[in-house]
C-alpha cells in the first residue's frame, strides 16, 4: 500500500464510514419516505386511481422546488431546520437532514416515472378483481415495476454519494471532505487521487449490484 | 343479471354512450358489437364500473354499482370476472401467482390456494406452465391464464373485452370454445365485446348492436356453436392459412 495511505489509514477509514453513514441514511429516507411520495405523485395524477389535482400539483411543486436548489445552497438553507431536528447544524448526523430531503425528492420523482412505465391495463385488471388501492400498489404496481424501481434507486444512490462529498461545509466529513482538506488543501495530490479512486470503486460496485439485482428480478 | 338503465357517458366533449338501457339475463351469452368508437368497451366497462356513468344506473346481481360505496363496489367486483384484449397479466408474477393473487384479493384462505389454482389451470389446460412467466407464453396461452385468473374466484359473470382480437383465427376459435365450455359447465353469464361479427355469431344467444353511442338494434341469436366448416371465421381461417384449417 502507498505510504500516504498507511499514514492516514485511520482518517481514511473514518471518512469512508462517514460517507457510508450519510449515504445509508439517504437511502433509508429515499425508500421510507420517497417511495410513498413518488407513489402518491403517480396515483394522484390525471386518470390515475386516486386522481387529486390539488394534491398532485402541490407535491409536484414541492419536489421540483427541492430539486431546483443548487445542493450547496440547500444545505445552508436547511441549517435552521437541521438545528431544530438534530439540535446542532454541524457534524455528520446534522448533514443527514439536507441529504435526506434531496434524497426523498430525487427518488420520489424516479418512482413516479417507474410507475408510469407499468402498462395501465394492469391497474384495470387489478381493479376489476376488486383490489383496494393499497393492494393495487403492493401486489401489482410495485411487482411490475420492481426492476425499474431498483434501477432508479441505484441511480439515486450514485447521486447521494456525489451529494455527500460536499457535506464538509457543515462538518459532515466523508471521503469528499477528506480529499479536499488533506488532498487538495495540503497539496497531497496523490492522496486526492486515491480518494477519487475509492469513490469510483464504490460507484461501480453499486451500479453493478443494482443492475444485477434489477436484471434478475425482471421477468417482463 | 345485469341491468343498465339510461346510461350516458360523456368524455370531455365526446358522448361515448347516450341513454343506453340494456338487460342481460342470468346465463346469457350476450354480445356487444359495433364499429370502433361506437362505445362497446365503454358499455362493458360500466358493468363492473371500471367506467363510471355520467348519468344512469348499473345494477349487477341486485347491487346498484353506480351508487355503491368503494368497499361495496370492490366486494361486487369479486363476483364479476373480466378478461381483456391484451390479457393484462402481471409479467413479473408466475402463472401460478397471477392466478393466486385473485384468491388473495377475494380473501380466500391461503391453504386453499394451491388446490384451486391447480383446478383452474387444469381446466384451461395449462397445469404444466404453473411456474413459468407470461413472457414465455403464446397469446392464446396468456388469454387462458387470464381466463383461469377470472374463473378462480367462481364469478357469476364474466366480462370479455375483445377477448380474441389480439389472437390469430385458430386461437380465436380455441378461446371461444373455452368460453363456451365455461358457460356450459358453470352457468356463468358471459358478456362479450367484439368488433368481429363472426365471434358474436358463433357463441352469443343475444346481442346489442351499438352505433355512435346508441343502441342500434338488439338481436336474439341462435348460436351456431364454435365449429369448423361453414362459418365466416372459418373462411377467414382458410384465407389466412391457405386452406389448411382444422379447428
Amino acid at each position: 500500500m502507498p505510504d500516504v495511505l498507511v499514514q492516514y489509514e485511520a482518517e481514511i477509514l473514518r471518512a469512508i464510514l462517514e460517507t457510508l453513514y450519510m449515504v445509508g441514511a439517504s437511502i433509508a429516507a429515499a425508500v421510507i419516505v420517497g417511495l410513498p411520495i413518488g407513489t402518491l405523485l403517480f396515483m394522484t395524477q390525471k386518470h390515475k386511481p386516486l386522481e387529486q389535482p390539488i394534491v398532485y400539483h402541490a407535491l409536484n411543486f414541492v419536489v421540483n422546488v427541492v430539486r431546483s436548489f443548487p445542493f450547496l445552497l440547500l444545505v445552508v438553507f436547511c441549517i435552521p431546520l437541521t438545528r431544530l431536528i438534530v439540535g446542532t447544524a454541524i457534524g455528520t448526523t446534522a448533514a443527514i437532514v439536507p441529504l435526506a430531503i434531496i434524497a426523498i425528492a430525487h427518488y420520489a420523482r424516479l418512482v413516479e416515472q417507474s410507475l408510469l412505465d407499468v402498462p395501465p391495463g394492469i391497474i384495470e385488471a387489478a381493479q376489476a378483481m376488486g383490489a383496494s388501492t393499497y393492494e393495487l400498489t403492493t401486489k401489482f404496481l410495485f411487482v411490475e415495476a420492481r426492476s425499474t424501481l431498483i434501477l432508479s434507486l441505484t441511480t439515486s444512490i450514485v447521486s447521494f454519494i456525489s451529494y455527500s462529498t460536499i457535506m464538509g461545509v457543515v462538518g459532515g466529513g466523508g471521503i469528499g471532505d477528506f480529499a479536499i482538506r488533506y488532498g487538495y488543501q495540503q497539496f497531497k495530490t496523490d492522496l486526492m487521487l486515491y480518494m477519487i479512486i475509492i469513490m469510483i470503486v464504490l460507484v461501480q460496485a453499486i451500479q453493478l449490484l443494482g443492475t444485477f439485482i434489477a436484471r434478475s428480478l425482471d421477468k417482463r | 343479471m345485469i341491468t343498465v338503465a339510461h346510461v350516458s357517458k360523456q368524455f370531455a366533449s365526446f358522448a361515448a354512450l347516450r341513454d343506453v338501457s340494456l338487460y342481460i339475463e342470468k346465463g346469457a351469452i350476450h354480445g356487444i358489437v359495433g364499429a370502433s368508437g361506437a362505445g362497446k368497451s365503454t358499455l362493458l366497462r360500466m358493468m363492473n364500473l371500471l367506467e363510471r356513468p355520467t348519468s344512469g344506473d348499473v345494477h349487477v346481481n341486485g347491487v346498484c354499482l353506480s351508487a355503491a360505496s368503494p368497499k361495496a363496489l370492490r366486494e361486487a367486483r369479486k363476483s364479476i370476472g373480466m378478461i381483456f384484449q391484451h390479457f393484462h397479466l402481471v409479467s413479473n408474477k408466475t402463472v401460478y401467482d397471477n392466478i393466486a393473487v385473485a384468491l388473495q384479493l377475494a380473501r380466500i384462505p391461503k391453504k386453499e390456494h394451491a388446490a384451486r389454482v391447480q383446478e383452474v389451470l387444469q381446466y384451461v389446460g395449462l397445469e404444466a406452465y404453473k411456474e413459468q412467466y407470461p413472457a414465455t407464453l403464446s397469446g392464446g396461452q396468456k388469454q387462458r391464464v387470464a381466463i383461469a385468473r377470472a374463473l378462480v374466484t367462481k364469478p357469476s359473470i364474466l366480462l370479455c373485452d375483445e377477448p380474441t382480437s389480439a389472437l390469430d383465427p385458430n386461437t380465436t376459435l380455441d378461446i371461444l370454445r373455452v368460453l363456451q365450455q365455461i358457460h356450459a359447465d358453470f352457468g356463468v353469464t358471459l358478456v362479450i365485446v367484439s368488433h368481429e361479427l363472426s365471434v358474436i355469431q358463433q357463441i352469443c344467444t343475444s346481442a346489442t348492436v351499438l352505433q355512435a353511442g346508441e343502441i342500434y338494434d338488439t338481436l336474439t341469436l341462435v348460436p351456431t356453436g364454435v365449429r369448423s366448416g361453414e362459418q365466416t371465421a372459418e373462411s377467414f381461417v382458410r384465407a389466412l392459412t391457405g386452406g389448411d384449417a382444422h379447428a
